[in-house]
């Protein structure tokens, strides 16, 4: 009864109802394209950051984190490795090694960050060794044998730096742990990546991680085993458990760190944090301009019918009512405005997802955008997991009732006799 | 192999042959056989010339080429300024020693790109074993006849280097001059290339002064030049060289190094 | 005729004046948070810049032609002291000061890492940047470089022993050489004096700092060295000229700037003893420049690199960071795009009431249009109301949006919870954001409202001129 008092009373504002809902259905579909682009972003962002640096989780001896030096090797690492890649929730154990190192060529020297990876793990991970990274040549091949030089992949800045293109030969010299006694070995440029982060693309290349092995001389150590979870988000707790069964098995005898990326990549985090927190802002503005329409349309509506809200409860119809009758108007405008703007939103959704927005036409010509220490590259997309959807759908549902209460309140309290006298 | 003095030998990095080309390789055996011993000590001079200075610096080097390990060790003698500045290389390990705070630093990777000295070479050329004969593999370029630095005619070869694919050198290939008269064979030029198909060296030493010392008819002045730095140079003479002696004991450790 | 209409749109606005409050009230809710929204972006890029500028580059720098492309010592800045005055002379600087770069080792204990050093007159680079107010424990650099006494050339005298020494050294090792066993047992105490004259002719020649000289490092560099204020670290470096040099050095001051390169790597010390320590006499690298406006950087760059001749490069801040730009470019498009949609949404509210505004008047404008007047005034009438609708809304708006932002630039936004700072494009951003209030960032949400408006009223207008008389009086 109250529904259909309440469409008709919307139907008979066509105009104004349909611009109410235009104006929620626009702010909506606002929202959601915008959190869309965010999320995917972030989660590229992250997603890639962890698949460049430290994954989800990263294990390490404790005190690498913050002394970044060989004399804190993970010790054991294979069987861990194995271990690792048999729990459940654990997509991929990725091994690394790093040291500094100068590499040089010719006359051209320069210092770098070696990192020795696992090649086919590397690609499979699809962290540096991404295929749009690659600007020439190929990436690790495995394959390291004693009668040929180990491939190197490195960066565009580095590769101009020494005057070098793939196939090139370079030499690079490490400082093993025990004495400082300097090791050398030369490896041949399989190929040059170009990431947007200076420091990855100037200071920084891959090797066989056997290679890197051999050269540091430590056997089997790792610097980090860098883990990709099946779930990211469960980062934080996932470290936290792990650590405490760690500790619970190995007591104070083996130390190692178990840290999620929020620690190993914070300057990722906050950035994305401060990102997400504008967003937050911007959707605030919207909602309460939306509020403050729909509050304005729904109050002039009451006002309007003041003469017919006398009449009603001349005829005794209950306050509750009234005020029901006023939400209900409310509700089916914002219901209406929800779906609208859903399926405007979520259009502009598929059209992100199918064609999106490139990088280097959004920037202005830069073909990568650092944030945090990792570089956007590529085209951005939307992504918009459902219950986000819906939560943002029923913030603007309820917003908008909580808009019609007041004036819905003010429909309760006219008097009958005043208000029929209205003109 | 064994080697000279290895301030010497860094620079010139030679040389002798197991894989190459039966010819070449004895020729190459025969430049060795000048410049080769298991033990050497020497009395160098060394001037460096650059754009902003100009010094010359007196220094002895020892040399162990024995064994696995090659040592050697190098004290400035003089002048006051860099007198007791020493250098101790264990294997691929280099400690400078600053006899002005008594300081001694082990050269890790950050500081081997720094120059010697203040010479044309760096830490890292110290540090690195050059062994032409198991890093490069030879190819003759051509052979001729002209007058030797020595006197008399001489019988000329280019030939090039290039080195092996697991060989830790950071060159694409060297081109070596050397002549041979009377059965001895003397190093005269090696241009070193970026890349083996590069036109331009990017770093050239010149073997000159050719003269008896030791024994032995060797070229006593090496000049480094780099084409990068027109102008520059770093050059090592000998002024006294023993071949084959007997290293006094402790001459490659850290008390001799600060003494 | 233009006041009456005026007139008459703010009595029609007065009519239902609680709806216009509400609408304006809409559309000054926007503009002011637009308003800080604006002020935040704006905030974050003058973040960017402001360590950009004033923990590092300053607002222009001078260098030797190649200096910025290969960073090498010996390519120090031409003429130091006429490019200086050049700088000082002209009335768009306001402050210029001499640096010295050098990269080190610093080590203490078993601990060492590469670090940067910075070497500041410490007097004029206070105005340049601010290390001097990020000190957290200690004190900033002293006026005046350690006393370190010159060097000087021997005398003949000395040039003799210094000669003779050389020869005794090089007889002393040739013995050795050759087996000299009777030199050998002589050559220890013949040694040591040597030694002793040795230094005391290298010390007559580079005389070491009366006292170790006092550095100012940053936070991190601190925690990880394990080194307090008053204690030492070794430093060592190699100089133009090929020499290595290591010397104690005492940190006098920690600092923490929020950027976490610099708190991690940067030794700050005087120019005169980074000088002395590189052997670079009285040469320097660079000259850093703060400007009147820093927004002008690029033109007077531009402007005196024609004057200082053709070795010497002049660089603005945007030249040689010019990312900063491409972040700034892209994040005013996004600010654009955001407000444009938030008006949108205002505009519709405002069409709404206007709209709402036209029907309940249809009687009254049936009347004045039986009166004769033309559906172009009509249009006017409603495009006036629109007109001082926005005006009141910008104006309260603009003053809700500048207390916002004053809010929000006193006391800020933490950014990092774990004190370490995020980047955009390789800067750091320090760690609280901060409003920034500009002319541009407080005008164009009230043009865009403003325009916005008179848009959205152009459609009630337009419903409202198209009333036909008679219509309108029927439905009295």
């Amino acid at each position: 009864m109250i529904w259909r008092l309440a469409w008709r009373s919307v139907l008979r504002q066509r105009r104004r109802t349909l611009i109410t809902v235009i104006a929620i259905s626009l702010g909506l579909a606002l929202i959601l394209f915008s959190v869309g682009m965010q999320i995917d972003t972030h989660q590229t962002m992250i997603d890639l950051g962890v698949r460049m640096g430290s994954g989800h989780v990263a294990i390490q001896a404790e005190g690498y984190q913050q002394h970044r030096s060989l004399d804190y090797l993970l010790s054991g690492s294979r069987r861990l490795l194995a271990q690792l890649r048999q729990l459940s929730g654990v997509r991929r154990a990725i091994p690394r090694l790093e040291a500094a190192g100068l590499v040089r060529a010719g006359e051209s020297s320069a210092a770098i960050a070696v990192v020795g990876v696992d090649p086919s793990e590397e690609q499979a991970v699809a962290g540096l060794a991404r295929k749009s990274y690659r600007r020439r040549g190929r990436y690790l091949s495995a394959d390291v044998r004693g009668n040929r030089p180990a491939d190197i992949y490195i960066g565009s800045g580095l590769a101009q730096t020494l005057q070098v293109g793939v196939g090139d030969r370079v030499v690079l010299t490490v400082s093993p742990l025990d004495d400082r006694a300097n090791s050398s070995a030369a490896f041949v440029v399989c190929g040059i990546f170009r990431t947007g982060v200076t420091e990855l693309d100037s200071f920084l290349v891959q090797l066989p991680l056997s290679a890197a092995q051999q050269l540091l001389s430590v056997g089997d150590g790792l610097t980090q085993i860098a883990v990709l979870l099946e779930d990211g988000d469960s980062a934080r707790a996932t470290a936290a458990r792990w650590q405490a069964r760690f500790a619970a098995q190995h007591g104070t005898a083996m130390r190692r760190e178990i840290l999620p990326w929020q620690v190993t990549h914070a300057e990722l985090y906050d950035g994305l944090k401060l990102d997400k927190n504008f967003n937050y802002l911007i959707a605030g503005i919207i909602f309460l301009i939306i509020a403050i329409g729909i509050f304005n349309t729904i109050q002039m509506s009451v006002v309007e019918r003041t003469r017919q809200f006398g009449v009603m409860m001349a005829l005794g119809t209950a306050p509750r009512r009234m005020f029901a009758l006023v939400v209900a108007e409310a509700t089916l405008i914002a219901i209406v405005g929800a779906i609208v703007g859903l399926a405007i939103g979520l259009a502009l959704h598929g059209l992100m997802v199918r064609y999106g927005i490139d990088i280097e036409t959004m920037s202005g010509g830069v073909d990568s955008y650092e944030f945090g220490g990792v570089a956007l590259t590529g085209t951005l997309h939307s992504r918009l997991p459902v219950p986000i959807v819906a939560l943002w759908a029923a913030i603007i549902v309820a917003i908008t009732l909580l808009s019609g209460i007041y004036p819905a309140l003010r429909a309760t309290r006219l008097r009958p006799v005043s208000a029929m006298r209205h003109s | 192999m064994r080697y000279m003095p290895f301030a010497v030998a860094l620079a010139w990095g030679c040389v002798g042959g197991a894989h190459a080309s039966a010819s070449l390789e004895a020729l190459i055996r025969k430049a060795d056989l000048v410049l080769r011993a298991d033990t050497a000590a020497a009395v160098i001079e060394m001037k460096v010339k650059t754009s902003s200075y100009s010094r010359t610096m007196k220094l002895v080097s020892w040399a162990d080429d024995r064994g696995q390990t090659k040592r050697a060790l190098i004290k400035i003698l003089g002048p006051a300024l860099w007198r007791g500045y020493g250098t101790l290389k264990i294997g691929a390990q280099l400690k400078l020693y600053n006899p002005q705070n008594d300081n001694v630093t082990v050269v890790g990777n950050s500081m081997l790109g720094d120059s010697w000295m203040g010479s044309h070479f760096t830490n890292d050329d110290l540090v690195k074993e050059t062994r032409l004969a198991s890093h490069y593999r030879f190819e003759q370029v051509r052979t001729w006849q002209a007058d030797a630095p020595a006197g008399g005619k001489a019988q000329y070869y280019l030939i090039n280097l290039y080195p092996k694919p697991t060989a830790p050198v950071a060159w694409g290939r060297i081109a070596y001059t050397l002549w041979q008269r009377a059965g001895v064979v003397i190093p005269e030029r090696a241009d070193y290339f970026r890349k083996a198909n590069d036109k331009r060296p990017q770093r050239r030493f010149e073997f000159t002064n050719v003269k008896a010392l030791a024994g032995r008819l060797l070229p006593t002045l090496m000049k480094a030049t780099v084409t990068k730095k027109p102008g520059e140079y770093t050059t090592i003479e000998y002024k006294h060289l023993k071949l084959d002696l007997k290293i006094p004991a402790g001459k490659f450790t850290e008390q001799a190094l600060k003494r | 005729m233009a006041q009456g209409l005026t007139k008459l749109a703010w009595r029609n606005l007065g009519r239902n004046r609680r709806r216009t409050l509400i609408t304006a009230s809409a559309l000054a809710i926007g503009t002011a948070l637009t308003i800080a929204v604006i002020g935040l972006i704006d905030g974050m890029h003058a973040q960017l810049i402001h360590t950009l500028t004033r923990l590092d580059l300053g607002h222009l720098q001078a260098h030797q032609r190649d200096y910025r492309r290969t960073r090498q010592l010996e390519r120090t800045l031409p003429h130091p002291v006429e490019v200086r005055r050049a700088l000082e002379r002209d009335p768009r600087v306001v402050a210029v000061s001499p640096r010295v770069h050098g990269a080190a080792l610093a080590s203490s204990g078993r601990r060492s890492l590469g670090v940067s050093l910075f070497g500041v007159e410490p007097r004029s680079e206070i105005k340049i940047t601010e290390f001097h107010q990020t000190i957290r424990k200690g004190r900033y650099l002293d006026d005046d470089p350690t006393p370190w006494p010159r060097g000087r050339a021997l005398t003949a005298a000395e040039a003799v022993d210094d000669e003779r020494l050389t020869q005794q050294a090089e007889d002393a090792a040739i013995a050795e050489i050759e087996g000299d066993s009777q030199s050998k047992t002589a050559a220890t105490p013949a040694r040591q004096t040597r030694r002793q004259q040795t230094q005391r002719l290298a010390r007559a020649i580079a005389p070491p700092p009366k006292r170790p000289p006092r550095v100012l490092i940053g936070k991190t560099l601190a925690r990880y060295l394990a080194v307090g204020i008053g204690e030492q670290l070794f430093v060592s470096t190699q100089a133009v000229d090929g020499t290595m040099t290591e010397l104690a050095v005492e940190v006098i001051g920690i600092f923490e700037s929020g950027t976490t390169a610099f708190d991690r790597t940067r030794v700050i010390l005087h120019v005169g003893d980074l000088r002395r320590m590189l052997h670079l006499d009285g040469r320097i690298h660079e000259l850093a420049a703060v400007l009147v406006d820093l927004d002008r950087a690029d033109d007077v760059a531009l402007s005196l690199a024609g004057t200082v001749g053709p070795d010497v490069a002049i660089a603005s801040w945007g030249m040689i960071q010019p990312t900063i730009r491409h972040v700034q470019q892209q994040n005013a498009a996004g600010s654009l795009i955001i407000m444009l949609v938030i008006f949108a949404v205002a505009a519709l509210g405002v069409v709404n009431t206007m709209l709402m505004a036209v029907f309940e008047r249809k009687r009254e404008i049936g009347v004045l249009k039986a009166l004769g007047m033309t559906a172009g005034r009509i249009v006017r009438m409603f495009v006036a109301e629109a007109t001082l609708l926005a005006f009141f809304s910008a104006l309260a708006g603009a003053l809700l949006g500048l207390l916002l932002d004053l809010y929000l630039h006193q006391h800020g936004i933490n950014l990092s919870a774990n004190g370490k700072t995020t980047t955009v494009m390789g800067i750091g951003m320090g760690l609280t954001l901060r409003a920034k209030v500009t002319a541009f960032g407080v005008l164009m949400p009230i043009f865009v409202l403003c325009a916005v408006t008179l848009l959205a009223s152009l459609y009630p207008a337009w419903r409202a001129a198209r009333l036909k008389p008679a219509q309108g009086m029927r439905e009295v």
